[in-house]
């Protein structure tokens, strides 16, 4: 008996050693046991998740204090997070606190909105943004926005109409959108004595563009088009050839539907399939994920030569070239907006939107919006993209240098767009991205839809049965739009 | 009757002490474990809204479950993948811990264990990404088929063939795990008396036969408990799915917690989640249960 | 007894072709990540990104490793790392020693019962308390503490159920010599089966040292404040801060795997330590002279 008394003292012993290690003195084990039974499990606790973080920002915040759960949006690291919130609260004259998660975005979002924490705005795509509207998370801004002239007048009314849903405005923009375009290896296309410029806009064109390439290539395993099929995001430039818009859209009737599993986009199913046939499609296209294709497209593989990707992606394959020493001579990325519509147009896909959003428990909404509409001012912009002055970089009236730091940085504090319209960048956009950009106005932003992944599953799946020739066309559309249906994507 | 429950009484008297030594345990699984866990199963009667206002809606949740053929699908699709790297990885961390206790020269052995354990070490991002370049049609085992069958070969695009997506799971699964299963095996191996195999060998015993009637013998306890402990995962298999997933193969591999993390976090829909999550633990429970007395895993401890 | 020098003690022929053989391609099979992972961490920028395997240098440059530490400042993570898995991990294994040794315990009434009850906890998905955890936390203040760190999963069902069977192969002649000898129930756990269970310990110990230092999840959730953040976590942050939605700066893969590298040499550092506990553990004989 005496022993057992000796093995539970010892017990005690590591315990207590472990509640002191493990709080500091602050308590232990015991007493938060206690705790946990004695509260209830309702969602509205009174003590709030980020009441520990309670460093006094800039002193005089007149307009009260705001508090933000972001995403990619703020400071690289702890101390130029400080500084952030020191810009934005003095331009703001709020008292801006920022919580930025390390990674698991979407897991912490939702265990804070689960438990009720308490932020003013809250960073969420548009398809998080559509979810939480019908669960009735979020606050109806509409009347702000109205009521405020830089929201209004600062902002395309288009890119409110994208996020209008029932004729109300829950959220305010992080960042301007920007559109996927085809990216072209150009020192491949010289090497094959093409032109990128005058290349024809219709499949035949195309196709005997990328015949030529595989052609001027001795390298077998090198595939001149390469594309995320899987999920089946990147092929607008191609769609566009039948008028077929990505995503999900309403008929006459309001019903939901994807233009993609329609009978009409056949033909570009079709010619992706003769591609494929061919070799002028990389077979890895089916599993490769976008990081894939970059990889290829890069100037140490060129293992493919034409891809669609973000307008900012073209130059950032020449601006890692470049820094690796290879010239312009000997790697080359440039763009085109790909196929044209049958009445002479183009359409390219644009991101979904970046938001942040207004809970509906915030504390400080006034606040939240003056803050929104910070982020939508020429000012603002620049914090967002290149940074903080005299942190990321240094002097005054368009005559700027980046620090060092600001070059790691990459333009990027959260909005390398602004949404600003007329924002004027204080760089120059890295080389190719000019021409990207040229093509903007082609670019329209899918309907956001909450099942975007079963979208996307689909239209990969079946889509690629049909080009391996695994079901015939008709048949794979027909599928594709039965499940779309089945699943809740679409309603015909 | 009343006498055995004196005794019992008793015993559980005599035991006290023992009962006071467990109680720190016991109320640390009550708070971090079980307290969480009543929470988590409430929110599946609900349909719950983030921010408050959730409302029941009794078994509204488990009808959609059960009745939805995608749940039964990612079922189907949770066991065989599951099950299949369970038994593949245990057969591979035997063969494993058994050549590993042959090899005699300390050096040679120290690095083949820490050989082993390597992918155990590294994230499913890293090695599940390792496995689909060496898949890919340009990747290794295509360059291997490619010199046996000589120029007219066709590469495959191995993660794009649905018949090819389970066995691939399968294998890269136990392939990563084997080494830790061979490491819980070891453990029990080296507490082997060397003069057992001593004995033997001047009995005649071959080597093969050592193994066979000393070794494997003295680890199948420990056999039972990595099974027992190791079967109560096979449905919670998300990381190497999410990495290694694509739309083509997404029919034959995705798998329950994949369908959750889909309709938890991606879509908010937290009560069906829950639900969906509480008959894995349900089945979980099932699965365990059963396996325990298959392998009459309790009479390890009479 | 030992006979150095020799490959395998006494396999002969086929066999022993044989299991040369697997243990080759295991080998050779599970080495190919980490050797990717070096080349590709000490590869220049432009060499890292090129598609397909990379098993050898094309340029040898440490590039990736400068990037991690000019966006990062990992001395306080790292430190933070080291104590929250060190201390959670040693707790861990001492309490899981201690009710491993309850629940041998041949008399001991509902037994089974509570090894159910254990057990029962290492079955919950992770979706189905994903929010509860969370609000728990926030309940008994643990975000944004070491506390929490250490205290969220410093038991773990996995190790007592170990630990349980490894004492279990400790024979009961010793433990009745032991008693016979006059020594205490303290004693034998201490001295008796402590000892003999050093390579279970060890393995126990270092399997839950990896899944304690690698976990980001957990931290990542309960964590914002980045004087807290661990090792992993705060490499994981460095990656992630540099990806938006429509990708204009990316951390390059020699960065990427150069944190990888950063993360994994200490575990193996750890491991190379814990092996020799692990691979000649403690002979029976020394223990019963």
């Amino acid at each position: 008996m005496n022993n057992r008394k000796w093995l539970t003292m010892g017990m005690a012993g590591v315990l207590a050693a472990g509640a002191l290690a493990g709080c500091g003195g602050a308590g232990t084990t015991g007493t938060s046991s206690g705790e946990a039974g004695s509260q209830t499990a309702g969602a509205s606790g009174t003590t709030t998740a980020g009441a520990e973080k309670t460093t006094s920002k800039s002193a005089a915040a007149s307009g009260g204090s705001v508090k933000i759960l972001s995403g990619v949006t703020g400071g690289k690291d702890e101390e130029e997070m400080k500084l952030f919130e020191q810009a934005l609260s003095e331009a703001t004259g709020l008292n801006v606190t920022i919580d930025k998660p390390a990674s698991d975005y979407d897991k912490v979002l939702m265990q804070k909105l689960g438990a009720g924490s308490d932020y003013d705005l809250v960073y969420v795509t548009a398809s998080q943004y559509a979810n939480l509207v019908g669960q009735g998370v979020l606050l109806d801004i509409t009347s702000y926005v109205k009521n405020s002239d830089i929201l209004t007048n600062n902002i395309d009314p288009k890119e409110w109409a994208d996020i209008t849903i029932d004729g109300k405005v829950y959220a305010g923009f992080n960042k301007k959108e920007v559109h996927r375009v085809v990216a072209i290896n150009n020192t491949l296309m010289k090497k094959a004595g093409l032109d990128y410029k005058s290349v024809e806009p219709t499949f035949d064109g195309y196709y005997n563009m990328l015949k030529t390439l595989k052609d001027a290539s001795s390298d077998p395993d090198f595939y001149p088009i390469n594309a995320v099929m899987s999920d089946a995001w990147d092929l607008q430039p191609y769609f566009a050839a039948v008028g077929a818009k990505e995503g999900v859209v309403l008929d006459e009737n309001g019903k939901k539907y994807a233009p993609y599993a329609e009978d009409s986009a056949a033909p570009v199913w079709e010619w992706f399939k003769k591609l494929y046939d061919d070799g002028l499609l990389d077979p890895s296209s089916f599993v490769d994920k976008t990081k894939d294709m970059r990889a290829k497209m890069e100037a140490s593989s060129q293992k493919t030569a034409v891809t669609a990707d973000w307008a900012a992606w073209v130059g950032l394959h020449n601006t890692t070239a470049s820094a690796a020493g290879v010239s312009t001579e000997d790697y080359e990325i440039v763009s085109l907006p790909g196929l044209q519509t049958p009445d002479g147009s183009y359409m390219l896909g644009k991101g979904s939107a970046s938001l942040f959003a207004v809970p509906a428990n915030a504390k400080n909404v006034e606040g939240a919006v003056k803050v929104l509409e910070y982020f939508a001012t020429q000012e603002g912009g620049e914090l967002l993209s290149t940074g903080i002055k005299d942190h990321d970089y240094t002097g005054t009236d368009g005559n700027y240098t980046l620090t060092d730091i600001g070059a790691t940085h990459g333009g990027d504090h959260g909005a390398p767009f602004p949404i600003y319209k007329d924002y004027k960048p204080l760089f120059p956009y890295a080389t190719g991205v000019e021409e990207a950009m040229s093509y903007a106005k082609y670019a329209s932003i899918d309907m956001i839809i909450p099942n975007e992944s079963d979208y996307k599953e689909i239209v990969g799946k079946w889509g690629i049965r049909i080009i391996k020739g695994e079901v015939s066309t008709a048949e794979g559309l027909q599928s594709m739009r039965s499940e779309l249906v089945e699943r809740g994507v679409t309603e015909r | 009757m009343n006498k055995d429950k004196k005794n019992l009484w008793r015993k559980m008297k005599r035991f006290r002490s023992i009962y006071l030594l467990l109680l720190p345990v016991l109320i640390y699984f009550v708070v971090f474990s079980y307290y969480p866990l009543i929470l988590g199963i409430v929110k599946s009667f609900q349909e719950v809204k983030l921010l408050g206002n959730s409302e029941f809606v009794g078994l509204e949740n488990y009808k959609t479950v059960f009745t939805n053929s995608q749940y039964h699908q990612a079922f189907i699709n949770s066991l065989i993948v599951g099950g299949g790297t369970f038994v593949f990885q245990f057969v591979w961390g035997l063969v494993v811990a058994l050549v590993l206790n042959e090899i005699r020269v300390k050096i040679l052995r120290s690095a083949f264990q820490t050989v082993t354990f390597i992918p155990y070490l590294l994230s499913w991002s890293v090695v599940g990404g390792l496995w689909i370049t060496i898949l890919s049609p340009t990747g290794m085992i295509n360059g291997f088929l490619r010199l046996l069958e000589g120029a007219a070969y066709t590469p495959v695009a191995f993660m794009a063939e649905a018949g090819f997506a389970r066995t691939i799971m399968i294998f890269t699964g136990s392939w990563k795990g084997a080494g830790y299963f061979a490491a819980l095996f070891m453990a029990s191996i080296v507490s082997i008396d060397g003069s057992l195999y001593e004995a033997a060998r001047i009995d005649g015993a071959s080597r093969i036969q050592q193994i066979r009637y000393i070794t494997v013998p003295v680890i199948v306890p420990t056999m039972k408990v990595v099974a027992v402990l190791s079967v109560m995962g096979i449905l919670r298999n998300f990381d190497q799915i999410f990495v290694m997933m694509n739309a083509t193969i997404s029919d034959k591999v995705k798998n329950l917690l994949y369908l959750i993390y889909e309709q938890g976090i991606l879509k908010f829909n937290v009560g069906e989640a829950t639900a969906a999550a509480t008959v894995v633990l349900v089945a979980t429970l099932l699965i365990t249960q059963a396996v325990r007395k298959l392998l009459h895993y309790d009479a390890i401890y009479e | 007894m030992k006979k150095r020098g020799k490959l395998s003690n006494h396999l002969k022929g086929g066999w022993a072709v044989l299991f040369i053989v697997l243990a080759l391609i295991t080998a050779v099979t599970m080495f190919l990540p980490m050797w990717e992972v070096f080349v590709v961490g000490t590869s220049s920028t432009l060499d890292s990104s090129s598609a397909g395997l990379k098993l050898w240098w094309h340029e040898f440059s440490l590039e990736g490793f400068e990037y991690v530490f000019r966006v990062t400042k990992l001395a306080k993570p790292f430190l933070n790392s080291l104590f929250v898995t060190t201390t959670g991990t040693v707790i861990q294994v001492l309490l899981a020693a201690l009710a491993g040794y309850v629940l041998i315990q041949k008399e001991l009434p509902f037994r089974n019962a509570i090894s159910s009850f254990i057990m029962l906890t290492m079955m919950v998905p992770g979706d189905l308390t994903l929010i509860s955890v969370y609000q728990l936390n926030k309940q008994l203040h643990l975000l944004n503490s070491y506390q929490g760190l250490i205290l969220n999963g410093l038991i773990s069902g996995f190790s007592i159920m170990m630990m349980r069977n490894y004492f279990q192969t400790v024979p009961y002649t010793l433990e009745e010599a032991a008693r016979i000898d006059g020594s205490g129930e303290f004693g034998i756990f201490a001295r008796i089966y402590m000892p003999i269970s050093l390579p279970g310990l060890a393995t126990v110990f270092f399997m839950e040292y990896v899944a304690r230092w690698n976990s980001i999840m957990l931290p990542a959730t309960l964590v914002t404040d980045e004087s807290l953040y661990t090792l992993p976590v705060m490499l994981k942050a460095m990656i992630m801060s540099t990806e938006s939605t429509s990708g204009t700066s990316v951390a390059p893969d020699n960065a990427i795997m150069a944190a990888i590298i950063i993360t994994t040499v200490p575990l193996l550092l750890i491991y190379v330590f814990a092996q020799k506990f692990l691979l000649n553990g403690i002979s029976m004989g020394a223990v019963k002279e």
